[in-house]
């Protein structure tokens, strides 16, 4: 009998078949160690050559062996957020999962209506409208450095951060329920679950796109915007964005199955951090403010929001405000295109971590907490 | 070879809290009491399974089936314990799960697929097989709020069973849709297992376990309580449920129409095999007749119809008693005799009825060549009775024969 390969794989029927990767050997014992999830396989007589990562298609006729054992199973929070590299491979292996569900959440909302997904893009359009009246011309807040008068550069200023911010916690929103409502699925079938927040957060982003898209015509026709080269760098922010979405969604969805209490939380906290973030407020108002009641170190703390560098990147992408004085622009802008960016990459780098390092330590009680 | 699931010590525990805070109180390092009870599902089960079997899970309600299924498939984890699965596994734990009913049956075969875990292109393939299997042509385009309930079970079915895997654990989903499609699930079921695939099988029918399995696991209380041959464990699962005298065996056909509930509604639109008459006779005289006495020659006669599909019957007659007790049972499929004819009268010939005196209803049973389908079923005309003029006592007559051994005579002159 020729030796058996060791071929890891997820738990699932059929698309778990092709997921296959090597066995992390435990420290302590030869046996392999068992990820949660990601499962396990046996190598009884394991040769090293095996033991590199190897795709197994349905077709293949190498035998398929999975193992799970209670006392081999790893537990802590760096044995799953350590190997991150793997939730990349289940979302390659179960794309078509992952297509299926974007597609679904997409159509599910226009499913039957009139409008069709013509309505993705009368939100945006009417939200601009009403900002557009109410802050650029009702409500403008009082800018010296600006022209007394109605302020358009506020309107569009406003509405590319609402775009972002709404994207990111909608998309986490959307997940902190997602494996309570698919109670049915993670019980009855072995898929990863780990793929529903990234799903829920390219829904969102598929929104926020549409939304940008308005923006940019828009804010071009009122000649609020100058886009130059560092539109190029839109996608990092959409990345990031979606990356850090994703890690959140991951973090409230398995904590809300833990404790019911987070989908209570979750809204007032969403709340408060819409006004911490830079949505409404621009940052040198807020020094002055800071400055007048003798705080001057208040904003120090603003800037370390993490949707503070993302906001401001998606507003440096698109150039708003570039039409302003230099000097206006540098206290409206404190931070480079360059900083805002890397800083919402790392923010989204740690997120995901903590996030998927959280919901995989808790996955295996999900099926009974549900 | 090695087994295909090896299952050792496997134990699961549930814990239940009282209220949510004490799952947090437990945590604290100065709370030393337990807060919550524990609730063991399953207890050190440890079997193995060979490959190409068939091995059905039968039991109480909670009595740890679905758990080991749902360990097994890998949603749950157990909290002590190991298993091994060789082999590409299939769950079919869940008809139609994930399906949306604002979406077409097409988009929903699709995210079906996805979560059973076929490709884009897989389920492409494989899409005409589902959709071929289902019989759901005119509607698949319609979202699947304007199916009914039958419909939906018939595609969620469909989906799950294009999956080719080499171990499938199923749980009781065998019910789904009418007659004729359960029969084509039924057929499907035996397919794998003809194919030499492994199969873990959870039903509460006893009769398709002992039908399907080759050996059978007697859940009781979490643990196994028995793991054998499917007919000795189901015949010992019939007698325990039996002696509790509950309903737990409700599921159990014979039962079915032998006293309690009525029997189940096959519908009548002559396109399936239909019992036409079923009456007791005497078979020297060829006329009805219910009074017996015992040792006397009986038939039962029975007038069918095969259905627009003309498949190869078989019939089956049980004698019961007004109480329930189903004395005996047999189907002509269990003599290999099979009936191929659109319309044929089928004769039971009992000599020498073995039954004492009592009255018994007479069911009977048309079912497909396997013995797994029942298309239809029925009670005879009039109940068997038998008038004992006989001293006898019981249920059943004996061949008998009286042995003395003599161990020590009687003293002389004692006995007259």
């Amino acid at each position: 009998m020729p030796a058996r390969p060791p071929v890891v794989r997820f738990p699932t029927s059929r698309a778990t078949d092709r997921l296959t990767r090597p066995i992390p050997r435990g420290p302590s014992s030869g046996s392999a160690r068992h990820r949660l999830g990601e499962a396990q396989a046996i190598p009884e007589k394991q040769s090293a050559t095996h033991s590199t990562q190897r795709s197994t298609r349905l077709s293949d006729s190498t035998p398929i062996v999975r193992h799970y054992s209670a006392e081999g199973a790893p537990r802590g929070f760096l044995k799953f957020a350590l190997p991150v590299h793997q939730f990349f491979q289940v979302v390659w292996l179960s794309r078509s999962l992952v297509w299926n569900f974007v597609r679904r959440n997409l159509l599910g909302r226009f499913r039957g209506s009139l409008g069709g997904a013509g309505w993705v893009l009368v939100f945006p359009v009417f939200q601009f409208c009403v900002y557009f009246f109410v802050f650029g011309i009702l409500f403008a807040p009082k800018d010296k450095l600006i022209n007394e008068g109605p302020d358009p550069f506020f309107a569009v200023y406003l509405f590319a951060g609402i775009l972002l911010f709404g994207a990111v916690t909608e998309g986490a929103s959307l997940s902190l329920r997602s494996i309570l409502q698919n109670g049915s699925l993670v019980k009855k079938v072995a898929f990863p679950c780990e793929v529903l927040p990234l799903t829920n957060a390219l829904v969102s982003m598929v929104t926020y796109a549409v939304g940008c898209v308005v923006l940019v015509i828009v804010g071009l026709s009122i000649g609020q915007l100058d886009i130059g080269w560092s539109v190029l760098a839109w996608p990092i922010l959409i990345v990031s964005a979606l990356v850090f979405s994703t890690g959140l969604g991951l973090l409230l969805a398995s904590a809300n199955v833990l404790v019911r209490d987070v989908s209570q939380f979750w809204p007032i906290f969403s709340l408060a951090w819409f006004f911490l973030s830079p949505v409404f407020w621009r940052l040198h108002l807020v020094q002055e403010k800071a400055d007048a009641l003798n705080i001057p170190w208040a904003t120090n703390l603003l800037v370390l929001n993490p949707a503070y560098n993302m906001l401001m990147a998606q507003r440096q992408i698109f150039g708003i405000g570039a039409k302003l004085t230099p000097e206006h622009y540098v206290s409206l802008f404190p931070h480079s295109l360059a900083q805002n960016l890397g800083f919402s990459v790392l923010w989204a780098v740690f997120m995901f971590f903590v996030g998927y390092g959280f919901f995989m330590s808790h996955r295996h009680k999900f099926a009974d907490l549900v | 070879m090695d087994p295909a699931i090896q299952v050792r010590d496997l134990s699961k525990v549930y814990q239940l809290y009282r209220n949510p805070w004490n799952r947090f109180r437990e945590r604290l390092p100065w709370v030393k009491e337990k807060l919550h009870r524990e609730i063991p599902a399953l207890r050190d089960v440890t079997f193995d399974v060979p490959p190409g079997t068939c091995v059905g899970l039968i039991g109480a309600n909670g009595a740890g089936k679905s758990t080991l299924l749902k360990i097994l498939t890998g949603t749950t984890f157990p909290s002590s314990g190991s298993y091994t699965i060789r082999g590409r596994t299939a769950a079919l734990l869940e008809l139609g799960a994930g399906f949306n009913k604002d979406f077409t049956g097409r988009e929903n075969i699709f995210m079906n697929a996805a979560l059973m875990g076929f490709s884009r292109k897989e389920a492409k393939k494989k899409f005409h097989e589902i959709l071929e299997f289902s019989e759901l042509h005119e509607f698949i385009k319609a979202p699947i709020r304007t199916y009914s309930s039958g419909m939906v079970c018939r595609l969620g079915f469909s989906v799950a069973v294009a999956v080719d895997p080499d171990v499938l654990i199923i749980d009781e989903i065998l019910a789904v849709g009418d007659a004729h499609f359960r029969r084509k699930c039924a057929e499907r079921i035996l397919s794998y297992k003809k194919r030499g695939k492994t199969m873990f099988f959870c039903s509460h029918s006893l009769y398709d376990v002992r039908q399907i399995c080759d050996r059978a696991i007697w859940m009781k209380d979490g643990q196994m309580r028995m793991f054998d041959d499917s007919k000795v464990v189901t015949n010992e699962y019939s007698a325990y449920s039996h002696s509790l005298d509950s309903d737990l065996d409700q599921a159990e056909p014979w039962n079915e129409d032998s006293g309690r509930p009525k029997p189940k509604k096959v519908e009548d639109d002559g396109a399936h095999a239909k019992i036409l008459s079923a009456e007791i006779i005497d078979p020297k005289t060829r006329k009805p007749r219910n009074k017996f006495a015992p040792r006397e020659d009986v038939a039962v006669r029975v007038h069918i119809r095969n259905g627009t599909r003309y498949e190869p019957l078989s019939v089956a007659v049980g004698f019961a008693r007004a109480d329930g007790t189903l004395c005996m049972a047999v189907t002509s499929e269990f003599d290999k005799v099979l009936i191929e004819a659109e319309e044929a009268v089928v004769t039971l010939m009992l000599p020498q009825i073995k039954l004492l005196s009592g009255d018994f209803v007479v069911p009977v049973w048309l079912l497909d060549e396997k013995g797994l389908h029942r298309f239809d079923e029925r009670p005879c005309k009039k109940n068997l009775i038998i008038l004992n003029k006989d001293k006898e006592l019981g249920l059943f007559v004996c061949e008998r024969r009286w042995d003395i051994e003599v161990v020590q005579p009687a003293p002389t002159g004692l006995m007259p």
